[in-house]
């Protein structure tokens, strides 16, 4: 796992603070949602609200595109690796 | 309105349709086509195994998002119109969480439902324009959502959504692009991006499904810019009251009487008269209230085994039956866990030798089928038999006392900011939190980090990161130099040395010089 996808991982975890979920047991390219985790769509709201307090991240009103980087872990860490470039440029 | 069900429906000799279907326009066209053809619409509230299971005997015909269900033809017939209908159709049964476990079918006449938004209109109706389009966040397939986001804009002739909005960014959207009404819940509400007022149109906000904190209350004003309507009602009743501010008492609506019938437990079981329910007479709900004499009243909670988890009706029974039927546990108990978010914890006594994890895998498995995934428990507790009190009684709080620790505990560790993380090297970054349960009992009036506390937090940490051995031999030059104390911006750093099984920790200030503590810790290979 990428230090960025521990991270996120991590961030997952204390966020949605769940027990019995360690950063080794996620896999990084695993659904999120539905299958994998198993989360659900109040969780979805709670790291979007969290995806905006700790890094930055305000989601666009194309839904369909911004939720698509919910899918996996992966998928969350290209979304924060793409924040941080346009920020810095 | 034409409507593109009129034809399927027409061919059909189907009188009970169970309809599901996120397209609302289309949703709408449904059911006036099947009432205006004196048919009766079956509503779930989802399409689940369990609940299709259920839904089977009473209905002759699937429409919608169904697998091999009538879908709609071409636009046929005249503009239907809400006053052409049989006002005593039976037209509607919401199909909702009873709590036995088995689902409750609650059949309402038109009338019920169309006097209901009439009386929508009258109360609120003066605050919204007549091109307000009712967006919302919650299932038409539901008696709120029914009534609130497509029935009152039906009658009251405004627009409608064309969906079910879930997104903060997508309810953004919506709200600024013309006039609108937002219906929505406390999930929704108080989970709204704080720190910056929308611009919107928005002119009337309603939250229904389960009381809205004082948080989410204040969020929705600082976003939204408007107090929300709070609505409180049921399936069986309809909408029994409303408040406009989350601290005062709820104030029935035009209409209904409620009234106090003495039961078990704190308060009194409320019990409704309202035009809105089939019958004539007092209506028992499962809430426990305290009236008070102008007849408003405040809410104390369920007086049955049902639970609202994110304002969903989750049967606290179903999901205990369902895992003892798995055949994964001999006997189980369900209870609410307050916190961020209301979550179900589970206390189960195993029927089968496996590991906690599959254990709770398979569980999560039976359980998908037959309940909504917000329903499916967070924590589990796996003990020989449950707790029983004195006099051999399972009890809730007994259950809950399980869950104490977690619920309410204070944090062992400090919040990380991981700077740094490879397999042999990590940087951390941390705040000393007042709230640390290793602050306590130190020096009173000088709480302080322990040495002992920092030493386990460099394991702890770098257990996170790195794959070290259980087993601790022994701790190397470990130094303690500089007190650590709540409010310190503090960083940490890992090494790990494969090679050797050993951990190198340093505490340091973030923001000045000097260290806290530093140490190897050496591991049994």
């Amino acid at each position: 796992m990428q230090p960025l996808e521990q991270e996120i991982a991590q961030f997952i975890i204390d966020t949605l603070n769940l027990e019995d979920v360690k950063v080794a047991d996620i896999d990084p390219g695993a659904p999120l949602f539905v299958k994998g985790l198993g989360l659900d769509s109040i969780d979805a709201l709670e790291l979007g609200v969290g995806l905006q307090k700790k890094y930055g991240i305000k989601l666009s009103s194309d839904a369909t595109e911004t939720r698509k980087h919910f899918a996996s872990v992966q998928a969350l860490a290209a979304l924060v690796t793409n924040h941080r470039a346009g920020a810095s440029t | 309105m034409s409507s593109r069900w009129l034809e399927p429906f027409k061919a059909t000799n189907a009188k009970r349709i169970a309809l599901y279907l996120e397209d609302r326009q289309s949703f709408l066209e449904a059911l006036t086509a099947a009432w205006s053809l004196g048919k009766q619409v079956v509503l779930p509230g989802d399409v689940l195994p369990h609940t299709l299971d259920a839904l089977a005997p009473h209905v002759d015909a699937y429409a919608g998002d169904f697998p091999n269900s009538l879908q709609p033809g071409s636009s046929t017939g005249a503009k239907l119109t809400y006053d052409s209908f049989d006002r005593e159709l039976e037209g509607v049964v919401v199909f909702t969480s009873g709590s036995t476990g088995a689902p409750t079918l609650i059949t309402k006449k038109l009338r019920q439902l169309f006097d209901e938004v009439v009386t929508l209109e009258s109360t609120f109706g003066q605050d919204l324009g007549v091109d307000a389009t009712h967006v919302s966040t919650v299932s038409h397939q539901h008696i709120y959502g029914l009534l609130f986001a497509v029935l009152w804009p039906y009658v009251s002739g405004r627009p409608l959504a064309a969906r079910r909005l879930e997104y903060p960014e997508e309810i953004e959207q919506a709200l600024r692009s013309g006039p609108s009404v937002l219906i929505s819940s406390p999930a929704h509400l108080k989970r709204l991006p704080e720190g910056r007022r929308w611009s919107t149109q928005v002119q009337a906000v309603f939250s229904s499904g389960g009381p809205l904190s004082p948080d989410g209350a204040a969020r929705a004003i600082e976003v939204l810019g408007h107090s929300p309507k709070e609505i409180f009602g049921s399936s069986e009743t309809g909408g029994v009251a409303w408040r406009e501010a989350n601290d005062l008492p709820w104030l029935p609506m035009r209409g209904v009487n409620v009234r106090g019938a003495r039961g078990e437990g704190e308060g009194a079981i409320l019990e409704v008269e309202s035009p809105h329910l089939a019958q004539p007479g007092f209506f028992r709900t499962a809430d426990r209230v305290e009236i008070a004499p102008d007849n408003s009243f405040r809410l104390l909670g369920r007086a049955d085994r049902i639970a609202k988890i994110e304002e969903k009706r989750v049967s606290l029974e179903l999901i205990e039956k369902t895992c003892v039927e798995s055949g994964l546990l001999k006997s189980a108990r369900v209870v609410t866990l307050d916190g961020a978010r209301v979550t179900l914890g589970l206390v189960g006594v195993p029927a089968k030798q496996l590991d906690r994890k599959e254990l709770i895998d398979q569980l999560r498995a039976a359980l998908e089928k037959a309940v909504e995934r917000v329903a499916i428990p967070r924590k589990w507790r796996f003990v020989d038999q449950l707790p029983v009190d004195a006099q051999g009684k399972v009890t809730a709080p007994l259950l809950a006392l399980l869950f104490e620790d977690e619920t309410a505990k204070k944090p062992l560790r400090p919040e990380v900011e991981w700077l740094e993380r490879t397999p042999t090297h990590a940087s951390l970054s941390m705040t000393i939190s007042p709230e640390l349960k290793v602050l306590e009992g130190h020096f009173p009036d000088q709480p302080i980090v322990p040495g002992v506390a920092q030493l386990d937090w460099a394991i702890s940490f770098g257990r996170d990161q790195f794959t070290m051995p259980r087993n601790l031999l022994k701790v190397e030059v470990l130094k303690f130099q500089k007190l650590m104390q709540p409010g310190h911006a503090v960083a940490l750093t890992l090494d790990w040395n494969v090679e050797k099984t050993t951990l190198t920790f340093k505490f340091t200030p973030r923001s000045s010089e000097g260290t806290y503590s530093s140490g190897r810790v050496v591991f049994a290979a």
